[in-house]
């Protein structure tokens, strides 16, 4: 095959990537170093959330959670999509006056899609709750969802419509001649194709170096927990304001306890450690605020390696520093949402060289004056 | 030297009699929970708290405290030379962990690690036996959770095992505590406050 598009990296992004330029009749290959949804698309919290987010992300996040409420008609599967509501909780005055004011910021901009509630809404939301909390905002079509199932589901679809998956190849060296990228991968295979779209997450940055594009990424190792089977006692995703925390029951009845608390990861060999201290502190955090957790065990703790950038918003868009590239990587903990939208708002740019979504705010050059950036987020648990 | 064992089976117990100075943890009393170099933490009646170490013996089927530790498997089994010694200095592995026969071959394996964890020339030989692994198919970290709260045993060590497997050698290991633990036990582990912990850097190239 003579691919139209390659795209370098296998998770959600990828794979939703590939769907969406499979479906528009073009041939695509997806490069994977490791296996599809080796990190963060598989470990992620699986937030689907449009809640707190930054301004910039808003109309994205909007237009993408629409397209989670029918996500069987893209990918044929549920991807265990729930609609449970997010909500973030005020756990003083103070920070029911943040949210009062953040909600009046997103209506200024024509938004409406979060909700102040008071103390005795809050409870009959979370009748859980700690006593201490005094209010919180809530955003109700959002939800959640299993986050590899999903990347899997991506991927069936993509391959439905024709793109091709290639594991185990990690892209190595590439070059512009004559108009075509030029890859050569770690299995020894080589490829070439007029665009590339580079989707490698937190290993996006070393790709974009390859093509002398420094771009500021970091990366985290965001560490997550599943606690033993509860009677069910919440049904919404419940963040905090103040502090990091994302915390939501499964069906089962074991709760995932995330956030952002950080272990330690390498991007070098794909291996992740625990930091038991900050895991500790994620579950003292988590008991503050829902006591009926003295109960559980923890059964289950892991990290996933996510790519990190300064103004904790994505780099979307095509490169200004090499014809026939397209970055979409680096979401900061909490690109799983925007993965639906995601996938036609890089086939736009791959094969248009445009898109009608407002991504301006995400170029890959912005970060080269130093601009500060505004619309800033609430505190963000990560997923 | 600050030594070790973990389990109190024969493997532990031939140990223990050769290095009267190392900490034995034994189940149910205390319970092995999760590992870092150099650390494993322990939760008995009081709670959790870690523990110092500068040797290690594990002498108790728990194959994911190793993985925690960064050891390497091959067949199932920690990948061990002739005294024992896991592919990590200073941490060892007898007895169970790596399919000793009987009590007695444990036995004998605890004797030769726990030697050579004390620095004195090898009296004997160490062999792992491979651990038929079922197949499997990788699983999401809620059904890695739904695993992990099943009886601890030799199913749920192979079952943990065949799903490290599947994350193939660039993912070596199956992050996760070796055994359940108590939430508020470890709540209560928390500092007052934690300092920021930024983004990890990379100025990583391609290949």
């Amino acid at each position: 095959m003579s691919p139209d598009v390659i795209v370098i990296g296998g998770g959600l992004h990828g794979m939703s990537a590939a769907l969406h330029i499979a479906r528009r009749g073009r041939r695509v290959l997806v490069l994977e170093k490791d296996r599809v949804a080796a990190h963060a698309s598989s470990y992620s919290a699986g937030g689907v959330r449009t809640l707190g987010r930054h301004l910039a992300e808003v109309p994205l996040a909007v237009e993408s959670l629409a397209l989670w409420h029918r996500i069987a008609d893209l990918v044929g599967d549920d991807c265990d999509f729930h609609e449970t509501g997010h909500i973030k909780v005020a756990e003083t005055p103070g920070e029911l006056a943040e949210l009062e004011a953040r909600a009046a910021t997103l209506r200024a901009a024509g938004w409406d899609h979060e909700e102040v509630v008071d103390q005795a809404e809050l409870r009959r939301i979370l009748p859980a709750i700690a006593p201490h909390a005094v209010g919180g905002l809530i955003a109700r079509r959002n939800g959640f969802a299993r986050p590899y199932r999903t990347t899997m589901a991506f991927r069936r679809a993509a391959e439905a419509a024709g793109a091709v998956i290639r594991e185990g190849a990690g892209v190595v060296g590439l070059e512009r001649r004559g108009g075509q990228w030029e890859l050569r991968c770690t299995d020894g295979s080589a490829h070439a194709a007029p665009v590339l779209v580079n989707t490698a997450g937190a290993w996006g940055a070393r790709l974009a170096r390859s093509v002398g594009e420094e771009i500021p990424l970091g990366f985290s190792a965001l560490m997550m927990i599943y606690t033993s089977a509860l009677p069910p006692f919440v049904t919404p995703v419940v963040g905090l304001t103040g502090r990091p925390l994302s915390f939501k029951q499964a069906a089962s009845g074991h709760v995932m306890i995330g956030g952002g608390h950080k272990g330690i990861g390498d991007l070098d060999t794909g291996e992740v450690a625990l930091d038991v201290e900050r895991l500790a502190f994620s579950a003292r955090t988590a008991l503050d605020v829902f006591p009926i957790l003295k109960e559980a065990r923890l059964v289950h703790a892991w990290a996933g390696i996510e790519g990190m950038l300064p103004d904790e918003i994505p780099v979307i868009g095509l490169s200004r520093a090499v014809p026939g590239l397209v970055h979409a990587f680096g979401f900061c903990g909490h690109g799983f949402e925007l993965g639906p939208v995601m996938g036609g708002i890089v086939a736009q740019l791959a094969l248009d060289g445009a898109t009608n979504m407002p991504i301006a705010p995400f170029a890959p050059d912005r970060f080269g004056a130093g601009v500060a950036s505004d619309g800033a987020a609430l505190l963000q648990p990560a997923g | 030297m600050r030594a070790v064992i973990i389990g109190a089976g024969p493997a532990g117990r031939a140990a223990a009699a050769l290095l009267p100075e190392a900490r034995v943890v034994t189940r149910p009393a205390e319970t092995a929970w999760h590992a870092e170099p150099g650390r494993i933490w322990i939760e008995g009646a009081a709670g959790v708290a870690a523990v110092e170490f500068s040797r290690l013996l594990l002498a108790a089927d728990e194959p994911l405290l190793l993985m925690a530790l960064g050891c390497r498997f091959e067949a199932g089994r920690p990948v061990v030379d002739e005294a024992g010694q896991t592919t990590r200095p200073g941490i060892f592995a007898a007895g169970a962990i790596l399919g000793a026969a009987d009590a007695e071959e444990a036995a004998r394996q605890g004797a030769i690690a726990a030697r050579a964890l004390a620095g004195l020339p090898p009296d004997g030989r160490i062999a792992a036996s491979p651990r038929p692994l079922p197949a499997a198919e990788r699983l999401d970290p809620l059904a890695v959770a739904q695993l992990l709260e099943e009886e601890p045993g030799p199913d749920r060590s192979a079952r943990a095992l065949a799903q490290a497997e599947l994350r193939g050698a660039r993912l070596t290991s199956l992050v996760a505590p070796a055994r359940p633990v108590g939430f508020a036990a470890l709540a209560a582990m928390a500092p007052a406050s934690l300092a920021p912990c930024g983004t990890q850097a990379d100025e990583g190239v391609l290949g």
